[in-house]
């Protein structure tokens, strides 16, 4: 059974494709390469005998009411997920002290190979982070998925959205330039105006009574260290809770 | 139950029916989704890196076209115009602006320990919206003021 082959170069790639066709079987392909992962998996599970787990955890079935609007939580941790690798490679470069931070977040802008690239992915990723955060919060609110047993997880949901919010406004900061200086002298005067303990906090953000070199500081140890410590913790939870009590039921 | 499963259990009839006697373990594994739905490796996954090569495009696309720059070196000595935060302080922004500073702080902490409470304020077991309307107004309320407030800082 012959079909006609078009003429000039499309009709070149359909007869090599064809050609290939007729002589790899891909599923035969595919699954000669995986044979391979057995060297390691079967030694792993001869040793550690994890099959059925594994089995059970990758194919535990997502209910059929489940629908795109589910999806922020995935993309809210994709992005999470993005905001580590990138941020681990900035911090390769960019050098938290109020003398060379602003000449360094140039530098990964100007010289270093592709760096505004991943500064770009870095700051937008973050507002994207933030933005579908709230999407799934609302989804959730709104199917009223919050409802017995799953409190605990709304809890560390709305925990969650604060330490993503403490990003936000600690790695704001980092460029030390005249926007990131001023955003942050005003927020951390939001946080002066708590009542009893304003100052207190005030001091403790800005590491004394103005923002400078010491403010830089703990900011940058907030953002890359306590803060992704803390984050981590919770995530966990939030997603054990989630395969454990399984995805709230339809409408 | 998968297609191997299936076709080895089609060969010998008295595995599909366990109601002859025969212990079905003999060497098969048990199939492990019996519930309802597709199984989240590999369907449900395929769906989702689908949903994720769509946002890193969307992130791409923003980093080459609206990329954010970089303003002057800090300058504590020059204090700007216009200082706003970001897009996500900025309700709260424009609140402090109208109200007293301590009582505009005050409502935002209780505002967040409500919401981190929620689940234990509304025990309603209820959850058609027909019959919670009070709640999906209330949510509603709340996204609009706050989506009306950023709105507000963005242009003034």
């Amino acid at each position: 059974m012959s079909q006609p082959t078009p003429q000039g170069p499309a009709g070149k790639v359909e007869k090599v494709l064809r050609w290939l066709d007729a002589r790899i079987d891909v599923k035969e392909l595919f699954g000669w390469v995986f044979s391979f992962t057995g060297l390691l998996y079967g030694e792993l599970d001869r040793r550690l005998d994890f099959r059925e787990a594994l089995a059970k955890a990758l194919k535990k079935p997502v209910p059929k009411h489940v629908n795109w609007l589910f999806c922020f939580g995935g993309i809210t941790f994709s992005l999470f997920t993005t905001q580590v690798i990138s941020g681990i490679l900035l911090t390769l470069y960019y050098r938290p002290t109020p003398e060379v931070a602003y000449e360094s977040v140039r530098h990964i802008m100007n010289n270093v190979t592709f760096g505004w690239l991943v500064r770009g992915i870095h700051q937008w990723a973050a507002n994207l982070m933030i933005f579908s955060v709230l999407i799934h919060m609302g989804r959730v609110f709104f199917m009223r998925a919050y409802r017995p047993p799953r409190e605990l997880n709304w809890l560390t949901g709305v925990l969650l959205l604060v330490l993503t919010l403490g990003f936000g406004f600690t790695g704001y900061l980092l460029p030390w330039d005249q926007r990131a200086f001023w955003a942050t002298t005003v927020g951390t005067e939001m946080a002066g105006a708590v009542p009893f303990v304003g100052q207190y906090l005030l001091l403790i953000l800005r590491g004394g009574a103005e923002v400078t070199g010491a403010t830089l500081a703990r900011f940058y140890s907030g953002h890359v260290i306590i803060l992704p410590a803390v984050i981590v913790i919770f995530l966990a939870a939030h997603f054990f809770m989630v395969r454990r009590q399984g995805i709230s039921g339809p409408l | 139950m998968d297609k191997v499963q299936g076709e080895l259990n089609a060969a010998n009839p008295a595995l599909e029916n366990p109601a002859m006697g025969i212990p079905a373990r003999v060497g098969l594994k048990q199939p492990v989704a019996q519930e309802e739905g597709v199984p989240f490796f590999p369907d449900h996954l395929l769906a989702e890196l689908a949903v994720i090569y769509l946002v890193f495009s969307v992130v791409l696309i923003l980093v080459a076209f609206f990329p954010f720059g970089l303003e002057g070196k800090a300058d504590p000595l020059n204090t700007p115009e216009h200082i706003k935060p970001e897009w996500y302080f900025l309700a709260l922004y424009q609140i402090l602006k109208l109200v007293p500073r301590a009582t505009a702080i005050f409502g935002a902490g209780t505002a967040i320990v409500v919401l981190a409470l929620w689940p234990f304020i509304d025990r309603n077991p209820e959850k058609n919206p027909r019959r919670r309307r009070a709640v999906t107004v209330l949510g509603i309320v709340a996204a609009v003021a706050l989506a009306g407030f950023t709105a507000w800082g963005m242009i003034s």
